[in-house]
């Protein structure tokens, strides 16, 4: 059956290619949602509303892909879609092979995706086209719509459900624009139509056979009468061939409530199936050939099963005027047509049932357009940009603050030099008078002295009310720069929600994953999603793919026990994994959470001896939480053997480095036999944060609030050294004291790094910080307070340094580092804490 | 900016390839103007931690954080304080944008292509796959630099390494 269509490998052509990024965009979305879809008809088979909803994606997928003359994706969709209108009128059932087929075809179509946005050439899948073709050979024995159990869904709100409930289904969502309808049977159209079967095929371009079938509600009375206007009405569009019952024998449409001719036409679909959709039809179909048909005397099912078997062509058009009120006249359905895609002529006209079909595919949207908010989609990177710019913009503010700050106190004087010109004009108001008393031969000297002085005045009377027209100057820039500080604020609060997306989609992707591995390893897993609501930065939410990916797979693989020992255990045999999103204060939490077996501690003090991790002793030291803490350490794997899946001893030390680059923490809580939760905290964006700066020997360094537990002045004489560390006590708490230097190798010759003993100041700064469930003070030279920044990626231009999640630039342009608290606890404590015990001066003895 | 293997051709075929001097230690080197986006002089640069020494730290090029290589130091040449004379080159290394500090920027220099010596096997066997090649220019040597042979953050370590060699005595 494939041969009939050409491959086309090649890449779409031009005048399309500006068209290929929409359409990306589309289908990536529309294949998410077609597979979730497709895994709540795996639940619930039947769904008809599912069933419908799929067709519709798929078939719009393919209508879209035959507008960009992607032929491998075309072709592929038509098969699919033939599939799907059997399933969805019950004549084949979606059960397990049939929807990994149809998953594997979407895994293909996605790599399509992938290479048409990587530019590379198509492949074909001839391979999945067998497959479906296979399907197609045992398809569930037709029966009459009507008849069959699973079609008959109580979607239908009338008890009068008729058998096409199929349609019904669809009708339902249709949205309804009332179009004159013909009320009553009309009596009165005269029959007039001559049926001229024998005329010569209109071969003339653009023109179609198409094979209409119509059928009528089956309490519709006269229903003969009905099928003479339906005939006249088409013999006004097009040329009518043959129909069944012919002209003289329509009476019998009554036994079958059906009727179906066969036209030459030139009119768009649309247009005929409005002329055959008369009052009292229940549903018009309109298959497409190029050829001309014989016409199908089995039943409508039949006809449909055969259509499909035997061609490609078959891909009907749905359209249910009335199906649920019969009796009273209702508005007939006019679904959103499509007229440039149906009236267009594809070379190889079977594909065109595809747009024929787009009417009933788009019609359960059109229910929705009424409500979804209207949307722009935005390249990213342009956000991007947008962002860097609105960033920069606050830098520029935060400049304009500080300027304006400094002159702050300059102008504050200026009602000074007002009052010291006053003094001076007084005075010498003063002296003037009393030179002119005097009237001896000193007279020229002072005047000339005199004259000299009252120029020096006004010109500081000049100064002075320059200085203050500069006050009002200055308060109006002081304005002007609050204004802007609000402006700028707001508009890059504003940019920044504009790229904040919800995790639904995030998650739902879970759906096929939790699937196919649960499927892989033999478990059966129930996926609960909650808070898919919460709203993330969108380069957040891509990057947080992953990650979540080993997470998950971990808790199917590690975490939940096979079914057996579950029910020994007392819990359902399916283990629950849930996703949780929720929203605090400026972060995001994401849980993932099964109530598998939950983590051995005793067995990873097993594995992390053996593997020279920890030495034997050293582990029986450490605490069960401690112990634990271990499964982020790089090489770790507790699973005995390695999978495919997860296992390779690398997948939880990734997850936390990427979770660090994305300025978050995890963390892991664990219960034996109760399950595990790993809870990623996250910033809201990844662009800003509020940051507490404060500056060391290196420069000014900035750290997460969220990561600083407190920040206290700790007198000298209080730091205490135990076996070579500083350590300082707070409320009865005694913790560690750590110098940046401690943390990080500057690669300086060797410079003091003691707690220097001869210092004037006889306190020190600490920022205690906190990350999981360890804490350090870190002794700080100077603290500046808080402030937003906007985070700037080191690794963008360099590489990613550990223990620094970014940097920033601050309102005089210089860089600030941003410390990343988990692993700079992590360097101080673990790494360099071992050569941090070497001789130091004890502070506290010595002050 | 356009991508260096077009314009390499495009010189070529003009057989007259562009680069810009520096000075380092003495010694004039050059980098073809192709991956040059700028010259500049910072007054800013924030010291970073756990990157080798020769990694001056970052500094805000109009609002992009990119890092400083100090040349001096990556060649383990006698460090020296910057001075009126130093300028930081800012070139573009694949997607990166990074900057390095020379003791001064001398001139765009045209070199016919037939004028350029490649290096030879005892230079770039050693590890020295940095040096594309030797040029004469004015009685002086030049060298040759291949920008993402030198400043790939992923080969800086080895170009570290292999700068050892006496530079300026090629065969």
């Amino acid at each position: 059956m494939s041969d009939e269509f050409s491959f086309s490998t090649g890449l779409p052509s031009e005048e399309m290619a500006t068209y290929l990024q929409m359409y990306l965009d589309e289908t990536a979305e529309q294949l998410d949602a077609l597979v979730e879809t497709l895994l709540a008809l795996e639940g619930n088979p039947t769904h008809k509303g599912n069933h419908n909803e799929a067709f519709r994606l798929i078939h719009s997928i393919k209508g879209s892909s035959a507008m960009m003359g992607l032929d491998s994706i075309t072709v592929l969709t038509h098969h699919l879609e033939n599939h799907f209108e059997r399933i969805r009128s019950g004549m084949q059932i979606l059960d397990g092979p049939m929807m990994d087929l149809v998953l594997r075809c979407i895994d293909f179509l996605r790599e399509c995706n992938t290479r048409l946005r990587n530019g590379q050439a198509l492949a074909s899948a001839p391979e999945l086209l067998e497959e479906l073709g296979r399907h197609v050979a045992t398809p569930r024995e037709a029966e009459p719509p009507g008849a069959s159990p699973a079609i008959h869904e109580s979607v239908a709100p009338e008890p009068v459900s008729e058998p096409a409930l199929v349609v019904a289904r669809v009708e339902e969502s249709i949205v309804e624009t009332p179009v004159a309808p013909p009320a009553e049977p009309q009596l009165e159209t005269p029959a007039v139509a001559t049926v001229e079967s024998k005329k010569e095929r209109a071969a003339s371009h653009g023109t179609y056979h198409w094979r209409i079938t119509v059928r009528f509600e089956s309490t519709l009375q006269l229903a003969d009468l009905k099928a003479e206007l339906i005939l006249a009405r088409l013999a006004d569009l097009s040329e009518i061939r043959r129909s069944e019952p012919d002209r003289e024998h329509l009476a019998t449409v009554a036994d079958g409530h059906r009727l179906q001719v066969l036209v030459a036409s030139d009119r768009p679909a649309a247009e005929l199936r409005a002329a055959a959709d008369v009052g009292g039809v229940e549903l018009v179909e309109m298959d497409r050939d190029s050829q001309p048909l014989e016409l199908d005397r089995t039943v409508l099912a039949e006809a449909t099963s055969d259509a499909s078997e035997s061609d490609l062509a078959e891909a009907a058009v749905v359209v249910a005027p009335s199906a649920a009120a019969p009796s009273t006249p209702t508005p007939v359905s006019q679904p959103v047509a499509k007229p440039s895609a149906a009236d267009k002529p594809i070379p190889d006209s079977r594909d065109i049932a595809a747009a024929a079909g787009a009417n009933a595919g788009e019609t359960p949207d059109a229910e929705h357009k009424a409500r979804v908010v209207e949307t722009v989609r935005v390249d990213i990177d342009r956000l991007d940009d947008l962002l860097n710019l609105a960033g920069e913009l606050v830098v520029t503010n935060a400049r304009f603050v500080q300027i304006s700050r400094q002159m702050g106190p300059a102008f504050k004087k200026s009602g000074r030099t007002r009052a010291f010109g006053e003094t001076m004009r007084r005075l010498f108001d003063d002296l003037k008078a009393h030179r002119a008393d005097d009237a001896d031969g000193r007279r020229d000297e002072w005047s000339q002295q005199l004259l000299e002085l009252e120029s020096e005045i006004d010109a500081v009377e000049a100064q002075a009310r320059l200085w203050e027209e500069g006050r009002r100057c200055f308060t109006q820039i002081t304005e002007a720069v609050n204004q802007l500080t609000r402006v700028s604020d707001s508009l890059q609060r504003g940019v920044l929600d504009t790229r904040m997306v919800p995790v639904g989609p995030l998650f739902n992707r879970f759906k096929r994953v939790v699937r196919d591995i649960s499927q892989e390893l033999g478990k059966q897993v129930h996926l609960e999603i909650h808070g898919e609501k919460t709203e993330l930065d969108k380069r957040m939410i891509d990057e947080l793919g992953d990650p979540l990916v080993h997470l998950v797979r971990n808790a199917i693989d590690h975490g939940l026990e096979p079914a057996d020992l579950r029910v020994q255990r007392g819990k359902p045999a399916a283990g629950t994994l849930t996703l949780e999103a929720v929203h605090s204060g400026n972060n995001v939490y994401i849980h993932v959470r099964d109530d598998g077996g939950g983590i051995n501690a005793a067995k990873i003090r097993k594995r992390i001896v053996e593997r020279g991790l920890i030495s034997s002793d050293g582990a029986a030291q450490l605490g069960d939480a401690e112990i634990i803490e271990y499964i982020w350490h790089p090489g770790f794997s507790t699973a005995d053997v390695v999978s495919d899946i997860s296992g390779r001893g690398v997948g939880m030390d990734i997850v936390k480095t990427r979770i660090a680059e994305l300025n978050g923490t995890i963390s892991v809580e664990t219960a034996l036999e109760r399950g595990t939760t790993i809870s990623i905290r996250l910033p809201l964006t990844l662009a800003i944060i509020r940051c507490l700066l404060f500056r060391l020997r290196h420069g000014m360094f900035a750290v997460p609030i969220d990561g600083v537990r407190e920040i206290v002045s700790v007198p000298l004489a209080e730091i205490v050294t135990i076996h070579g560390r500083h350590t300082f006590e707070v409320r009865g708490e005694f913790i560690p004291l750590v110098d940046i230097d401690d943390v990080f190798d500057w690669h300086e010759p060797t410079t003091n790094h003691t707690v220097p003993a001869s210092r004037d100041a006889k306190r020190v700064n600490v920022v205690i910080l906190q990350a999981t469930n360890e804490t350090i003070g870190l002794r700080v030279d100077e603290l500046h307070g808080g402030q937003d920044i906007v985070i700037k990626s080191l690794a963008e231009n360099f590489v990613h340094i550990r223990g620094l999640s970014g940097a920033s630039i601050l309102g005089d342009g210089s860089v600030c580092l941003l410390l990343d608290v988990a692993a700079a606890i992590d360097l101080a404590v673990h790494v360099r804490g071992v050569s941090a015990q070497r001789e130091l001066v004890t502070a506290g003895s010595s002050s | 900016m356009s991508t260096p293997p077009q314009t390499a051709t495009a010189s070529q075929r003009r057989n007259t390839s562009q680069f810009v001097g520096f000075e380092l230690d003495g010694q004039a080197y050059a980098f073809r103007i192709d991956q040059i986006q700028e010259i500049v002089i910072l007054n800013q640069v924030t010291k970073t931690p756990q990157v080798p020494d020769f990694v001056e730290g970052v500094a805000n090029l109009r609002g992009s954080i990119i890092p400083i290589i100090n040349l001096r130091k990556l060649f383990r040449l006698t460090p020296k304080p910057s001075d009126g004379n130093t300028r930081t080159i800012v070139v573009n290394v694949g997607e990166r944008t990074m900057g390095c500090t020379v003791d001064l920027v001398s001139q765009v220099i045209r070199i016919p292509e037939e004028n350029i010596q490649a290096a030879p096997e005892t230079v770039t066997g050693n590890g020295a796959h940095y040096i594309s090649g030797f040029a004469r220019v004015d009685g002086k040597l030049l060298i040759l630099l291949d920008i993402d042979q030198l400043l790939d953050p992923r080969k800086l370590e080895q170009v570290n390494q292999a700068a050892t060699l006496d530079l300026a005595k090629p065969g």
